[in-house]
């Protein structure tokens, strides 16, 4: 018997009143619904072209407040989503663009690309950095020079507004490279139609990604040759992809460094177009694919060419940032085996770099006993991949010796051997293991001549060579271990 | 039934004649609902002005009475007051057993820690809802009148972590064993059923486990235990929740030998206390008793307690000035209309236990306990991509800005305009939609192309859900006449899992699982962005995991022994532990940054620790008592201090060990009816302890953890408790705690975070020699005044003090590295390594409360308000901030802000319960 009839009378009905009462009353709000979409935006009417607004800056450096109830309308071109810029955006009317800094970053999570934005620009301060006009909040003095500062946060509320999106949006303007050098275009969209990147900048990255630096890259055209710098920042999302190797259509928001014009994209969409063949590429892909062995064997003592409609593919073993070769050579390894390639030109192909090489009727001759492709114009060779690992045959200087010829331009790794000759590696050397001795040589130029050279036996990686005689050559400071 | 479970209170026997002239009453009184001795009870012979007072094991002696017939008064807070006659007539016959009636209506006003203190340690704005040592519910003096006075204060008893506060619920340790700590929530509004505590104090014996230094405490929750009632109350406050209904019946023990009790309450708030915190907690309790035989008792006990609160952060003084209020909670905004906050936590991890009481002889009992518990608890926050979104992150601060007038215009915008202060829901919304993103080979799979809105913020759900089981068994046994032993063993299986979810994407299509700081310091790691490289790319949707995702597995087992002796004036004591401690890790994503440490299990961490201890006790008489108690031991080190980056990888820390624990104490015991205090002494030293915490790295947006080695400190101080009744009705208490808690080491410091391969530290050293321990204050101070009305209504009032609570400090900042550039003793110098603390608090609290009976029934009103002079200053948690500043540099002064919590202001607890 849980209760008596008494109580039993009571509780019942008490528990179902407060447990009812309890429900009731406690509906505590805990789920929410999804703000609506949009909403209405706000539309302000803007009564001041950014042409107007960059008129009043006249002078380079001067900071010129805006003292009139200016309200300009905008569509933002350019925001900071994908890194390139920080901080900043471009916006741009039917008269021309402007830089907008702000204090805050992530400016694209309020103010993305093809959003309409309107600013009171009462009191904000047109000028310039390095003669980019800008829209910026206010001056800091810093030993006795005023630095710009950006919209703060509580300036933006009160003087940013965002609009509607655009639906259809501000389309760029197509200009030619020999026409992009104009003030008015800056802060704007443009587009160039039948551009590339030069050799030395085609298939390299946009930035340095990994020390976060920004870098140039060049861009030009095939009829004018005029050139213009694409410039991409270090933090950017794209910094490790590589340029585009093919012509076509880039776009791009112009900005200026001072007398340079410089054009920068909102990410790798803005060069999806540049797909087309280059213009002065008359190798890489021409040709039938031949060994670099049988273009060796062509030669056989005398001075001689390589055959009609033949190309060649290899891995760049040489390294030139290095510097420890002539800057219009380059060694190249394929299975079965390497040469040297000597350009008309300096040439910028890194370790690493696939080459195709179109040798068609090309010199074949030795250059002091080593054996070279001579006098390959620049547009001859086209990189087919980057970051490709060669193979390293492994051998005992004895070996190294016995096969010399055979070997001859491709790596060889040395285990237990010794360097001695010199204190440093600059010049010549001798390597020695328990099965004989090599020289080394070494340019006096080189980016690492100057460093100590080991004491006690290492692990050696290096380019079997001729200089009128055997000669390992190192390609940088970390071939020895 | 009610007779029947009287009846053997009633019982009694008469006491022994010492020799012709005068003789001794001896006595035990027991709690008739366990018979458990009861200490500090009042035996007041009538019309003789004798008074004796039960000691440990609830005896008592009165000497120098004539032979004849008395009648004795037993009373004690919360117990029906016994009325017996007693012939004192020489016989030197056995002691005799009196059997107190618990009380539990009038339990409630005179100890009220069932009804506020509980309250109150929900109240912890973090979340974590520790149960602090005020919830001992013990007859010691000290513990009744500071631990309910100061726990308004975060008062720690002797500054102890509350792993050294380890509760029992049925003989089974409830501290979470990952951090120690005992978790309030799991059984948050349960108030009427966990009334059956048992506390042990400091170092002194401990019947049901072996004690940690702090103490311990046992919660009896058998049915058979409980008083047979059925009982209703509502209660109104302002705290961390408005309004509480509450439900209990307990029927005895009914023929047939069972007995069953039900509770269940629910609480809630749409807006507590502090703005945008809401609560709503739902808890059911079900115990079942089975008594097979006067001997053995089964009880199988269910409880659980479903809450969801949202919660508060504490802010910068800066933005509490702009703000207008020490309330300001940065967690919420307006969303539709309503107020919607970002940090929501919520638990629900109900406890099964299946207990087992068997007494095979009236000098022996065996009591074990097998139990399982598991659930899921987390809680939530704003994730983002780039760009802070809390609305006081120091950048957004005025002092962030360099330029006074931009300064100024930020100041206005923070302090007039309550949405910039708010989070901006519409504004991640908008930003979510407009976010069109495409992911090429989403998911790890070629050619997968993946086009929406990406997400730029979202609510992220980070669980930390349990599953555990475990065993509990301790045999008692008399040793003769004066002595006992207990043997007891333990054992506990438990798996932690953590992991991250979607709990909403606020508008957006997706979330990409990458780390997009990997992504810019590691470009060429293939992978090294992902933080699943066998799901490259990932795509998450709501609900789905992401981020990272491991186990906690720990396996902890123990024996202990303990003998205590009994002779007339002394009491010894002395006992030991050993246990192992076994825990690995097991990752479940194989990080990108970490790709051969972060899957599959650890190493496998073992550690066997000891603990020894003892004391004596010295009656003097039956009034005044001098005991003095010691404890040496070791402990392991806890799950959550012993990885370097627990999230991601499989790292253990470096030289990781167990820690080293001596501790003394040493003091004096009064016990009489109008008079009772303690005055105790007490050394700890903490040696080797290994310390991390997790904590959010501003400056990078992500998460990163402090560990340091080598942690030694030493906590010493003073108690002292009065409690005085100079007048009928009146009662006076008074209490301090003056204690000095620092570190004496110089220990190593590593930092790491979630997003880098590298240590940010390692290995630094921290000078933090003589540093204050934080989070309590160290001074305390007490005075209280209470009347008891004839009416059964009381009132009272105390006073209390609070002084010397130090902020948690940042440890980089301690560094030979950080203040490198500083000149030494400049402002910027002092500013980076002094210390902070909290001004001195007073605050002044009332209790009181009234009770009617109604036919056979019982109405009680209680009302507790703090802080009657609604001080709002009262700083109770502080450390320096992580935050730090671009614009800031080490030597502007500006960059050293702490980040504060306040105590409530005037806030009240009114309950009416209505029993039957």
């Amino acid at each position: 018997m849980l209760l008596n009839s008494n109580t039993k009378n009571f509780f019942f009905p008490a528990l179902l009143a407060i447990i009812l009462t309890a429900g009731a009353i406690s509906c505590v709000k805990i789920e929410f619904d999804e703000p609506p979409i949009g909403g209405d935006p706000v539309v302000l009417v803007p009564n001041t072209t950014i042409a107007q607004l960059k008129a009043i800056h006249t002078s380079n450096g001067a900071f010129n407040k805006v003292t009139e109830d200016w309200i300009i309308g905008a569509e933002v071109v350019m925001d900071d989503r994908s890194g390139n810029y920080y901080k900043t955006l471009v916006i741009q009317d039917a008269t021309g663009g402007i830089e907008v800094k702000f204090n805050d970053g992530f400016l694209y999570q309020q103010y993305p690309i093809g959003r309409t934005i309107y600013i009171r620009c009462k009191d904000l301060i047109v000028t310039d950095y390095n003669k980019m006009p800008q829209l910026i909040g206010s001056t800091v003095e810093e030993n006795g020079q005023l630095s710009a500062v950006g919209i703060t946060d509580a300036q933006a509320r009160a003087k940013v507004v965002k609009g509607a999106f655009a639906t259809t949006r501000i389309a760029p303007k197509v200009v030619t490279l020999s026409s992009v050098n104009n003030k008015d275009l800056l802060g704007t969209l443009i587009q160039l139609n039948d551009v590339q990147f030069t050799p030395c900048d085609a298939g390299k990255t946009y930035a340095d990604a990994v020390t976060q630096f920004s870098l140039n890259r060049i861009l030009e055209d095939c009829t004018t040759g005029s050139e213009l710098i694409l410039r991409s920042s270090g933090y950017a999302l794209f910094a490790n992809e590589r340029t585009p190797t093919g012509k076509g259509t880039i776009v791009g928001t112009l900005g200026v460094y001072n007398n340079d014009y410089q054009l920068y994209i909102r990410n790798t969409d803005d060069v999806a177009g540049m797909t087309s063949p280059r213009c002065g590429a008359t190798g890489g892909a021409a040709g039938t694919l031949t060994d670099i062995s049988a273009i060796r064997s062509v030669f056989t003592g005398t001075t001689t060419t390589a055959p009609l409609d033949k190309k060649i593919r290899g891995i760049v073993i040489s390294d030139r940032l290095s510097k420890n070769l002539n800057g219009q050579n380059v060694f190249i390894q394929d299975a079965s085996g390497g040469i040297v390639v000597r350009f008309t030109a300096v040439h910028c192909f890194d370790l690493g770099d696939e080459l195709e090489i179109n040798v068609s009727g090309l010199e074949i001759s030795e250059f002091n006993k080593l054996l070279q492709v001579n006098n390959v114009p620049v547009d001859k060779a086209s990189i087919v991949g980057t970051g490709k690992t060669p193979v390293i045959r492994t051998a005992t200087v004895a070996e190294v010796n016995a096969n010399f010829n055979a070997w001859e331009s491709s790596l060889v790794r040395i285990v237990g051997a010794t360097i001695t000759g010199g204190a440093t590696l600059s010049g010549s050397h001798t390597v020695t293991d328990g099965s004989g001795s090599i020289p080394m040589f070494n340019q006096t130029y080189a980016t690492f001549a100057g460093s100590p050279a080991p004491t006690g036996p290492v692990t050696i990686t290096a380019i079997i060579s001729d200089y009128n005689g055997k000669q390992l050559i190192l390609r940088n400071a970390s071939d020895i271990q | 039934m009610f007779q029947k479970l009287l009846l053997p209170a009633l019982l009694l026997l008469l006491a022994q004649i010492m020799n012709a002239q005068t003789v001794t009453l001896r006595g035990r009184v027991l709690d008739a609902e366990n018979n458990r001795p009861l200490t500090d009870v009042a035996v007041v012979v009538i019309g003789t002005g004798q008074i004796g007072v039960t000691d440990q094991n609830g005896e008592f002696r009165i000497e120098g009475l004539q032979p004849g017939p008395y009648n004795l008064a037993i009373s004690s807070k919360g117990f029906f007051p016994l009325d017996v006659s007693v012939n004192a007539n020489g016989n030197d016959g056995p002691a005799v057993d009196f059997q107190l009636k618990r009380d539990l209506a009038t339990d409630t006003p005179s100890t009220p820690i069932p009804t506020i203190t509980l309250d109150e340690a929900e109240s912890d704005s973090e979340g974590a809802g520790e149960v602090a040592n005020l919830l001992h519910a013990s007859r010691d003096v000290f513990q009744t009148i500071g631990g309910f006075g100061w726990s308004n204060y975060r008062f720690r008893e002797r500054g102890y972590d509350s792993d050294q506060f380890p509760l029992y619920l049925n003989g089974v340790e409830i501290n979470d064993p990952e951090t120690g700590i005992a978790f309030f929530g799991e059984f948050g509004g349960l108030n009427d059923v966990l009334r059956l505590r048992e506390s042990s104090v400091g170092l002194e014996a401990c019947d049901f486990a072996f004690s940690e230094v702090g103490g311990a405490t046992r919660i009896d929750t058998r049915a058979s235990s409980q008083r047979k009632q059925i009982r209703a109350s509502y209660a109104l406050s302002n705290r961390s929740y408005d309004h509480r209904v509450m439900l209990t019946a307990s029927t005895g023990l009914m023929p047939g030998g069972w007995a069953v009790t039900l509770s269940g309450s629910h609480r809630w708030a749409q807006e507590a206390y502090v703005q945008g915190t809401f609560f709503q907690g739902t808890a059911y309790f079900l115990s079942v008793d089975k008594k097979f035989t006067p001997k053995q008792n089964l009880n199988l006990t269910i409880l659980g307690s479903p809450s969801i609160r949202g919660r508060a952060s504490d802010s910068f003084e800066e933005m509490y000035d702009l703000a207008g209020t020490h309330y300001y909670n940065p967690n919420w905004g307006y969303q539709n209309g309503d107020k919607r906050n970002a940090n929501v936590a919520y638990s629900h991890q109900p406890i099964a236990l299946l207990r087992y009481d068997w007494t095979p002889t009236p000098t022996s009992s065996i009591t074990a306990t097998a139990y399982a518990q598991g659930g899921k608890s987390g809680f939530t926050r704003l994730e983002y991509l780039g760009g802070n979104p809390a609305p006081d992150f120091n950048r957004n601060l005025p002092s962030a800005l360099e330029d006074p007038e931009q300064a100024a215009l930020q100041a206005d915008l923070l302090r007039n305009n309550e949405s910039a202060r708010q989070l901006d829901w519409l504004g991640f919304y908008e930003a979510n939609r407009n976010s069109q993103e495409t992911v090429l080979n989403a998911n790890g799979i070629a050619g997968n192309t993946v086009t929406g809105n990406r997400a730029q913020f979202i609510i992220e759900d980070q669980r930390g859900d349990s599953k555990e089981a475990g065993f509990n068994g301790v045999i008692s046994e008399a040793l003769g006449q004066r002595a006992k032993i207990q043997l007891g063993a333990h054992y506990q299986w438990y798996q932690g899992r953590n992991f991250d979810t979607v709990d909403d994407l606020l508008g957006a299509d997706y979330w990409l699982d990458i780390n997009k700081f990997a992504q810019q310091d590691l470009p060429t790691v293939a992978n090294a962005r992902d933080n699943d490289v066998n799901i490259p790319n990932h795509v998450v949707r709501k609900g789905e995991t992401f981020g990272y995702n491991y186990d906690e597995n720990i396996r902890n087992g123990g024996l202990w022994t303990q003998v205590q002796a009994n002779m007339r004036n002394l009491s010894v004591f002395a006992g030991g532990e050993v246990k192992i401690n076994n825990f690995w890790r097991t990752g479940r994503l194989q990080n990108g940054r970490y790709a051969d440490n972060s899957l599959g299990n650890s190493e496998k961490l073992n550690f066997n620790t000891y603990g020894a201890k003892g004391g004596l006790t010295y009656k003097m008489n039956g009034r005044n008592y001098l005991y003095a108690n010691g404890f040496i031991g070791t402990r392991a080190p806890l799950f959550r201090d012993a990885f370097l980056s627990p999230r991601i990888r499989n790292e253990v820390v470096p030289g990781l060990q167990p820690s080293k624990v001596q501790s003394v104490e040493g003091g004096y015991l009064l016990r009489s009816p109008r008079l009772r205090g303690r005055l105790t002494g007490y050394l700890t030293q903490f040696k080797d302890e290994t310390d991390a915490s997790l904590f959010y790295l501003y400056s990078l947006g992500v998460f990163g953890t402090t560990i340091m080695r080598g942690v030694d400190r030493q906590h010493a101080g003073i108690e002292a408790a009065l409690e005085a009744k100079p007048f009928t009705a009146w009662t006076v208490n008074a209490a301090a705690n003056l204690g000095y808690y620092h570190y004496t080491s110089r220990p190593l410091l590593y930092v790491t975070q979630d997003n880098s391969s590298e240590l940010i530290v390692n290995g630094a050293t921290v000078y933090q020699d003589n540093f204050l321990v934080p989070r309590t204050p160290q001074t305390t101070g007490l005075l209280g005044l209470k009347y008891e009305g004839k009416r059964f209504w009381f009132a009272s009032l105390t006073a209390t003090f609070a002084d010397d609570l130090w902020y948690d400090f940042d440890r980089t900042r301690r560094t030979a590295a950080f203040v490198e550039t500083l000149v030494k003793d400049s402002p910027a110098w002092n500013e980076a390594i002094d210390q902070k603390k909290a001004p001195a608090a007073f605050s002044l609290d009332f209790f009181g409360g009234k009770s009617w009976k109604v036919n056979r029934n019982f109405i009680y009103l209680n009302v507790g308000v703090n802080n009657l002079l609604n001080n709002q200053n009262i700083v109770i948690s502080g450390r320096d901030s992580y935050r730090s500043s671009y614009a800031n540099t080490v030597e502007d002064t500006r960059l050293y802000t702490q980040e504060l919590t306040y105590a409530f202001g005037i806030n009240y607890f009114v309950s009416l319960t209505y029993r039957l």
